[in-house]
């Protein structure tokens, strides 16, 4: 391995995972979001040179949300597999709190702009500005793709009707 | 539902506040050759589009001094070299037939009022894929290098790569060395499977990179139903039973390392037509 690739290597093991919980939150199938950072990292390898340490993870945020925003434009969901799972080990999600579920059901019924949108404000805690810059939009659009994409989310959501469990934290197990 | 802007921002953020699972297949080593790859394609690319460039103002030079323009100038240079992607003839090759798409909608006309330049189309949908969701690929690899074991005979054959990108598509690189040391041939083979029919699953393909848009294909009709497709992209077989097959890939001379070291007289060039579509051909006969 060149120097490159070892250091290439090094960010890949120390950052990995933190792509793959960002492409969760926007695609909500640990497969898919593999896959997905597995191509933001080839994006980012093949321009790793002008890649500063510094910047590597707003970098690394970027590519990820426009491989996701690419797929999703090119009807690649499509062929994502509802029935049975490949031959490989299912990884159960252990950790999962009573109504994760039904929340990340409800995100991924956002479309998918809007949706990058919440993760990357909401999840990763950036600015609108911040925002702005991953997607390369304005300031203005941000906020309105924000308000749409929470009038989207609530109506995904659903009010709380007795089968719905609620969000507040103060009635959720772990909170 | 959420008080305020904060209960939301804490909700949302337990969503992905699990255990991660281990990952399934990628390793860095695959992410490193596939991102190697990237950057050689696009080189290949940038070569490619200066070629063209080039040549443009060759052929854009040559047709003024046809005109009378600049006759008192010297001629342009030599003739276009051929260089990859191999584009697609106008004509069809001998056996093969233009296919007018019927699903995909046609590219709308730069004069339509309201359009500037390449227009993006409505995409169409495919059903969902029906069958083994896993594919065979105790099946078509040894095929795959049964094959190419006929084109190249007495070369080293090395399965660089072999990996499901999801499980709908697997995906397999080999590297052919000549015996003489003096190339190397990459050939990568992605499989995978689709709902519908043949027709719109084959128009689908080639629009992707397209807007949505249809272009320009020729099909080879193969025994069984099968076609090949020829398309700006490459070649790709689509089989009845829902699989299609795609080969890409590149051949270089081993002193090449694409560095700035490099001469320049040698660097990758497309793999021969031929071999792809021999490839393809024994792929699809799988059925």
């Amino acid at each position: 391995m060149t120097r490159r690739d070892d250091e290439f290597a090094e960010y890949f093991s120390a950052r990995f995972d933190f792509a793959r919980r960002i492409a969760f939150a926007l695609c909500g199938n640990w497969n898919e979001a593999e896959e997905l950072a597995q191509n933001a990292f080839v994006k980012i390898y093949a321009h790793w040179r002008r890649v500063r340490s510094e910047t590597a993870d707003a970098y690394l945020r970027t590519v990820l949300t426009r491989t996701f925003l690419d797929t999703k434009r090119r009807g690649r969901a499509r062929e994502e597999p509802t029935e049975s799972p490949p031959d490989r080990p299912v990884v159960q999600d252990t950790g999962a709190i009573e109504d994760r579920p039904a929340l990340l059901a409800a995100l991924q019924k956002v479309p998918p702009r809007q949706r990058a949108v919440i993760v990357l404000r909401f999840i990763q805690d950036l600015s609108v500005e911040q925002v702005a810059d991953v997607l390369g939009c304005t300031t203005g659009t941000v906020k309105s793709q924000t308000s749409r994409g929470l009038q989207a989310l609530r109506q995904a959501y659903g009010p709380g009707d007795g089968n719905t469990p609620a969000l507040h934290p103060a009635t959720r197990a772990g909170c | 539902m959420w008080d305020d802007e904060q209960d939301l921002r804490a909700a949302l953020q337990r969503v992905v506040d699990v255990d991660v699972p281990p990952p399934g297949t990628t390793r860095v080593e695959d992410v490193i050759r596939r991102g190697r790859r990237r950057v050689l394609i696009t080189r290949i690319g940038t070569v490619a589009g200066a070629i063209v460039a080039v040549v443009g103002i060759g052929v854009g030079a040559s047709a003024l001094g046809n005109l009378g323009v600049g006759a008192d100038r010297l001629p342009p240079a030599g003739p276009a070299v051929s260089t990859p992607p191999v584009p697609l003839p106008e004509s069809p090759r001998p056996g093969w037939v233009t296919h007018e798409p019927t699903y995909v909608p046609a590219p709308p006309s730069p004069e339509e009022p309201g359009v500037r330049g390449p227009g993006m189309c409505a995409p169409i949908t495919l059903p969902p894929a029906s069958g083994r969701e896993v594919l065979p690929e105790e099946k078509y690899l040894p095929v795959l290098l049964d094959e190419l074991a006929k084109h190249y005979p007495g070369d080293a054959v090395h399965i660089q790569n072999k990996t499901w990108v999801n499980v709908n598509r697997g995906l397999a690189d080999v590297a052919v060395y000549s015996k003489d040391k003096q190339v190397q041939r990459t050939f990568s083979m992605m499989a995978g499977r689709y709902g519908g029919p043949l027709e719109q699953a084959a128009e689908y393909y080639a629009s992707v990179n397209s807007g949505g848009c249809a272009q320009k294909m020729h099909w080879l009709n193969l025994p069984g139903g099968a076609i090949l497709q020829a398309t700006p992209d490459g070649i790709r077989a689509f089989t009845r039973s829902g699989r299609w097959y795609q080969i890409t890939g590149y051949e270089v001379p081993l002193a090449y390392r694409g560095g700035p070291k490099d001469d320049g007289k040698s660097g990758p060039a497309a793999l021969p037509e031929n071999v792809i579509v021999d490839l393809l051909t024994r792929l699809a006969a799988l059925g």
